[in-house]
């Protein structure tokens, strides 16, 4: 008997000790594995550059991501001030691939932008597939701009749509009941025929976003506005054909953006660059919010709001 | 229990009943010595513990074992008090469906002290993982092993319990299994829309 509970004690004594041998051997181990990842990190400090993306129609506020994270030009802002207390981020390098989007959005954007440039930091605009009309007009907050080959770039202009179904609903004996406390409440309803006191008033709406759209590439490329009219009548162009303009400044690839903003800024070649990291959670929650809302398809397909946008209609 | 008894080690008895003799553990269970609860109690106090760090020996080496070791314990813990408590009461309730007496006392130090065999999947995994042993397979079928003798230990023990036949006695184990089960399983799709929904919204 003392012997079978003598046995059972060294049983138990041995759960203990191999317990605890195993959380000093998993500790161990994740301390190895922090010490070495600090020393991969050690590499990723000091001055460098930042990486913002501008990807897709700007709107001000986006979708909302998992815990409401912000996204839209919201987010995008929010990056470019937390960059601006960062006092190791000598450039920043804002990649765009946009049609450009709404006026309030953009602007927020740029201004941003501006006001950071007086901070001396430096920024260099890299265009991907599309920098046209909003992601233009953000561009040209940039100290420099680096187009690929193949962006297509321009279509600096202003526009509002409406469809108007009038005739449809006609046909289809559909009458809309509108009460409104001025005659100018209901401007872009879809129902009837544009009067032309209404479009006059939009086009004064247009043309002051217009005009505030070329001061601004003016002001951003340090130009001349009656350089910028000629090409500013909302087409699109080539990259070579920016380049001719002056619109932008150079033709190149990413990389080559980013060599350009370590130059710019006096950064060794060698400096790190500062990518816009998601935690794991985030990115899966992220996708799956696309995934369940179909948001993903929403910003091409359906688009049903009256809005004045910088913006290329493709 | 003071120092004197634990100097006894008459409370090792309840361990090694529980690997050799389920049977004879229940009887010393119906004793009632005092603190055999609060020892039967250490049993799912060490088994969360080894889960966590078995889960440990299984996953990526990361800071975030700190927190499984520490938060991550308590969470396991009390999820598994909550769950011998609630499946000690479904077992009583179904020993007194099926024409039993209710004890509910000795039920829960029977769940607790079943549980004891299990405790050794922690050196058998380890080992298994330093040597590289196809440690994803072990983590999943070893607890599988340990589980059907938590069963066996458990019918012998309900079976001594209320003096029926070990048939009958699994009978009233997986019962309430059976409507826990029923009532996870409409728990998880309600969870699943609720996750979909909070996504989504």
């Amino acid at each position: 008997m003392e012997k079978q509970r003598k046995i059972t004690l060294a049983i138990l004594i041995m759960l203990v000790l191999i317990s605890i041998i195993a959380v000093v051997d998993i500790s161990t181990r994740v301390e190895k594995k922090r010490s070495l990842q600090a020393g991969l990190n050690m590499m990723a400090t000091g001055p460098g550059v930042a990486i913002v993306r501008i990807d897709g129609p700007i709107e001000l506020t986006g979708p909302a991501g998992f815990m409401g994270r912000p996204s839209g030009a919201e987010a995008v802002v929010k990056r470019l001030a937390d960059i601006e207390k960062d006092s190791n981020i000598k450039a920043v390098i804002i990649r765009i691939n946009s049609p450009g989007g709404t006026v309030a959005a953009t602007q927020e954007i740029y201004h941003k932008i501006i006001s950071m440039r007086k901070k001396n930091i430096t920024f260099v605009a890299s265009m991907g597939d599309i920098a046209a009309s909003g992601g233009y007009y953000i561009a040209s907050a940039c100290n420099y701009i680096v187009a690929n080959y193949g962006t297509i770039t321009g279509s600096i202009g202003v526009i509002a749509y409406s469809p108007n179904l009038k005739n449809l609903m006609d046909k289809f004996g559909i009458k809309m009941n509108v009460i409104k406390s001025g005659k100018y409440k209901d401007i872009l309803a879809t129902h009837r025929d544009m009067s032309s006191e209404e479009r006059a008033l939009l086009q004064e709406m247009i043309d002051l976003s217009y005009h505030k759209f070329v001061s601004d590439i003016a002001l951003g490329r340090n130009m001349n506005q009656n350089d910028i009219y000629p090409v500013a009548d909302g087409r699109v162009m080539s990259t070579q054909t920016a380049l001719k303009y002056k619109l932008i400044d150079q033709l190149g690839t990413f990389d080559e953006a980013i060599s350009k903003a370590k130059e710019l800024a006096g950064l060794d070649a060698d400096a790190p660059v500062y990518e816009e990291h998601l935690s794991p959670l985030n990115e899966i929650f992220s996708s799956m919010n696309s995934l369940f809302t179909g948001r993903i398809f929403e910003s091409r397909f359906v688009d049903t709001s009256n809005r004045i946008e910088y913006r290329y209609m493709q | 229990m003071n120092i004197e008894t634990l100097r006894e080690l008459a409370w090792t008895d309840y361990f090694f009943y529980a690997i050799v003799s389920p049977r004879e553990l229940y009887r010393r269970i119906k004793q009632h010595d005092s603190g055999m609860l609060q020892l039967s109690f250490t049993v799912p106090v060490m088994a969360a513990f080894f889960d966590v760090v078995a889960l440990s020996l299984n996953g990526t080496e990361s800071g975030f074992f700190y927190h499984k070791i520490s938060y991550g314990w308590l969470l396991f813990l009390f999820i598994l008090l909550l769950k011998i408590v609630v499946y000690s009461a479904l077992i009583d309730s179904s020993a007194q469906f099926f024409g039993c007496s209710g004890n509910i006392k000795d039920t829960v130090s029977l769940v607790n002290f079943a549980m004891f065999p299990g405790l050794m999947f922690l050196p058998l995994f380890y080992i298994i993982s330093i040597a590289g042993i196809a440690p994803g397979f072990f983590y999943i079928f070893l607890p599988f092993l340990f589980f059907c003798w938590y069963l066996i230990i458990l019918t012998l023990g309900v079976s001594e319990m209320h003096s029926i036949q070990s048939g009958r006695a699994l009978a009233l184990i997986f019962a309430p299994a059976l409507v826990a089960g029923t009532l996870l399983f409409f728990t998880f799709i309600i969870f699943v829309f609720s996750l979909v929904g909070f996504i989504a919204g």
